[in-house]
């Protein structure tokens, strides 16, 4: 395991993992992956690590208002 | 003895020696040619590592600026927006400093730039744009510069396409950088002229120029123009040339590279000393050809609803095309319009569906609609309208679509104001670009949990598991930085 030596203890406590173990709660998760720059290599590995999408910081608030609308967390008015 | 025999006997051994000779310092010479060889190609090997280890310890130093540099430019945008400040600080202190920063931001934005490019790893964002108002845009941000040196700055505001494919901003960059040049190598009361012109039709090939009434440069400087970190010596006039690092034309040689067809449109320059230069490129419209236009329509052509890239060249294309492919009277509808068609025919179950979307196109989000009242059975409508003030809410410019489940619901629904139950974690290393997400966050009535490494956010997110209810997944949402100690946002992600 690569974060052994910076004390991880190697078990299965990653984020995707840990919410798998609950049938149908990772897909509930979103994770936005937030970076300084805009790097097709880097954003593509953020992506099969299992983050939904990458923003380039700093994140602004239209940025938050329109991932929350696209991950519907607004709440709809009737 | 016979004389003859010896003297051969000589020649033979000598022929030999000298033979052997030849072949032994052939070898010899071949030994040290190959151990010359490797040494050059070892020390060559070095030297490339050098340098790429020096590439990226740059390139990861110029990243490390970007992310605080950032931050202090959005904190400051909020400082300068606060009502209670008072204006006299806002425009004696934090726009000059919001000023700085932005350039030392571009500067560091270039740098990156730059790295990507030389390593073929830029990617340009193409959309439709209409290059009159990318000229236009880029002109208005430059105008207060060239203003304040009574330059008149004007453009041929010729009839150029509205739909032009290309990405505004590497090209808005490029025409900043040839602006900005023109006014700083040009006195007061000068001119600095726009102009664009189509030079071919398919692909669609613009060329704009820049030209100025400036100091001109010299034959033998022009040379060395698109140099990295190269200056020209401008003798008397050398205080017009004292601001920037010599990066920015090269890298807008660059960028012009990309937008147009690679080397052969590099961005031409015709000067004449003292009395002023003229720089051109060319920008060639990036549409996708029809071919993988309709192959994109067709491999979508089982979804209720297709999305794709907006070109009003292609329409007639696309119905010609859709025509021969379906049975059934075509409708053709475009931006509100459509929207209008589609509440009156309440949208029949058997109609399929190939939305257009054009954001930028007016001045409202409108969405084309070519409709086929078909035999296509099992279709649906989406729910468009649903999406179109979703999108008009988010202030949404860019092309963005959001995922609604499908229904044969058509009820109106609106964008909402509150966040309920929205359980936030934000891991990030960095402590200011922490501070300036819980300012973002907190704007739009948003609070959330914080923590600084991989680690942790996996730590907290299980803790927070363990005291939800089974159902419950805890956090919602986390906003997880790529590059942080201990354990970076990859691998606390892993899955």
């Amino acid at each position: 395991m690569p974060y052994a030596e910076d004390g991880w203890d190697g078990s299965d406590k990653r984020i995707r993992e840990l919410l798998r173990k609950k049938e149908g709660l990772s897909e509930q998760v979103v994770i936005i992956g937030t970076t300084a720059q805009n790097d097709e290599a880097l954003n593509k590995e953020m992506i099969e690590a299992g983050m939904n999408e990458v923003v380039i910081k700093p994140i602004v608030k239209e940025t938050v208002s329109q991932l929350f609308v696209k991950y519907n967390y607004f709440k709809q008015d009737s | 003895m016979d004389n003859s025999i010896i003297y051969t006997a000589t020649c033979a051994h000598r022929d030999y020696e000298l033979h052997f000779s030849y072949t032994a310092s052939k070898l010899l010479g071949s030994i040290i040619l190959r151990i010359v060889e490797t040494t050059l190609s070892n020390e060559n090997h070095d030297l490339r590592n050098r340098v790429k280890s020096h590439d990226k310890a740059v390139a990861y130093i110029v990243h490390e600026l970007r992310t605080p540099l950032s931050s202090s430019l959005y904190m400051l945008q909020n400082a300068i927006e606060d009502s209670e400040l008072s204006p006299d600080v806002s425009e004696s202190f934090l726009l000059p400093a919001k000023h700085s920063l932005k350039m030392l931001l571009c500067l560091v934005n270039d740098i990156l730039d730059l790295g990507q490019i030389n390593e073929n790893r830029l990617k340009l964002t193409y959309q439709k744009v209409n290059l009159d108002k990318v000229i236009q845009e880029a002109l208005d941000v430059v105008g207060i510069l060239a203003s304040y040196k009574k330059i008149n700055l004007a453009f041929d505001d010729s009839k150029l396409p509205m739909n032009f494919s290309t990405d505004p901003n590497r090209l808005t960059q490029v025409l900043m950088n040839l602006l900005s040049n023109a006014i700083k190598f040009t006195d007061e009361g000068g001119s600095v002229a726009v102009s664009a012109e189509i030079t071919q039709l398919s692909p669609c090939t613009v060329r704009i120029s820049v030209k100025d009434t400036g100091i001109g440069i010299k034959e033998d400087d022009q040379l060395k123009l698109f140099q990295d970190y190269t200056k020209i010596d401008l003798g008397d006039k050398a205080t017009m040339n004292s601001s920037g690092c010599g990066l920015g034309l090269n890298f807008a040689n660059k960028i012009a590279m990309i937008l147009g067809r690679g080397s052969e449109d590099r961005i031409r320059v015709q000067s004449k000393w003292g009395v002023g230069s003229i720089f051109s490129f060319c920008v060639v419209d990036k549409s996708a050809p029809i071919s993988a236009f309709v192959e994109s329509f067709e491999s979508k052509a089982k979804d209720t609803c297709n999305d794709i890239d907006y070109n009003e060249n292609f329409e007639e294309n696309i119905r010609t095309h859709i025509q021969s492919q379906v049975e059934g009277e075509l409708v053709y509808k475009k931006g509100m319009a459509s929207l209008s068609y589609l509440e009156a025919t309440k949208g029949p179950s058997n109609t399929k569906m190939l939305s257009v979307f054009s954001p930028k196109n007016d001045n409202e989000n409108e969405r084309s609609v070519i409709e086929l009242s078909t035999r296509v059975k099992n279709k649906q409508i989406h729910r468009i309208q649903k999406r179109l003030t979703m999108l008009k809410k988010s202030g949404s410019e860019e092309f963005h679509l959001l995922d609604l489940p499908d229904s044969h619901s058509r009820e109106q629904s609106v964008l909402p104001s509150i966040v309920v139950d929205t359980n936030l974690l934000v891991a990030d290393d960095d402590a200011f670009s922490s501070y300036s997400m819980e300012v973002c966050l907190n704007s739009v009535g948003l609070k959330a949990h914080y923590c600084s490494n991989g680690e942790e956010a996996c730590l907290l997110v299980e803790k927070k598991l363990e005291s939800s209810a089974h159902t419950d997944p805890g956090y919602k949402v986390i906003f997880m930085d790529c590059h942080m100690p201990k354990m970076d946002g990859m691998a606390a992600t892993k899955g």
